[in-house]
């Protein structure tokens, strides 16, 4: 059992079938949900799933709901990206997260291993999403 | 959580003085560790945080 990074294969066929709108506002809801080392997550990930997700004060069963920034263009890249979110007041502990689309039957987009485990008590829990450029953003189609 | 636990294993940054008196020792692993120190000294563990960075695809 592992969490595997990876931009989900599922998903890669759904951008090109409008099944994820990252538009803000009027677009798809997105959630970012966290999970404990023993979590089996990888490229072939294709659904939320409540399996080995995190459990413990401050966090609620499916994660947080992202603020979206509608994708837009840095040079000749398309930049999808999320606001930083954050668990406050938690005790919580987690390995790794998933970001998916509620309003397209939980379909997952990505998920990303943190590489160790990391935990909070009656702190906050905070995902700070890298700079939203067409060098470094979460996800681009250059 | 007690405080031995919250360091166990981490390596300190720096540590930062609060308006409040209160302590935050930020560790290179993304942990913070909040410490509350009371007007006798007594030191308490208030909470451990963390900021993780997401790493682009």
């Amino acid at each position: 059992m592992a969490i595997t990074s990876a931009i989900c294969n599922s998903f890669k066929r759904e951008i090109a079938v409008a099944q994820h709108n990252f538009t803000l506002t009027t677009g798809s809801v997105f959630k970012i949900a966290l999970y404990s080392s023993t979590a089996t997550l990888d490229g072939n990930t294709t659904a939320y799933t409540a399996a080995n997700e995190v459990a413990g004060t401050g966090y609620t069963a499916g994660g947080n709901t992202l603020i979206n920034v509608t994708p837009f263009l840095d040079g000749s890249s398309a930049i999808i990206d999320f606001e930083d979110t954050s668990w406050i007041g938690s005790s919580i502990s987690a390995r790794g997260c998933m970001i998916y689309n509620t309003s397209s039957a939980n379909k997952s987009v990505l998920v990303q291993d943190f590489g160790n485990t990391y935990t909070t008590s009656n702190g906050t829990f905070v995902l700070v999403f890298p700079l939203p450029t067409a060098a470094a953003a979460l996800i681009r189609l250059a | 959580m007690q405080i031995t636990e919250a360091l166990e294993r981490r390596t300190i940054d720096y540590a930062e003085r609060m308006p409040n008196g209160d302590v935050m020792l930020h560790c290179v692993d993304g942990h913070s560790v909040h410490l509350t120190v009371d007007e006798e000294g007594h030191i308490a563990l208030k909470a451990v945080n963390v900021s993780i960075y997401i790493k682009p695809f």
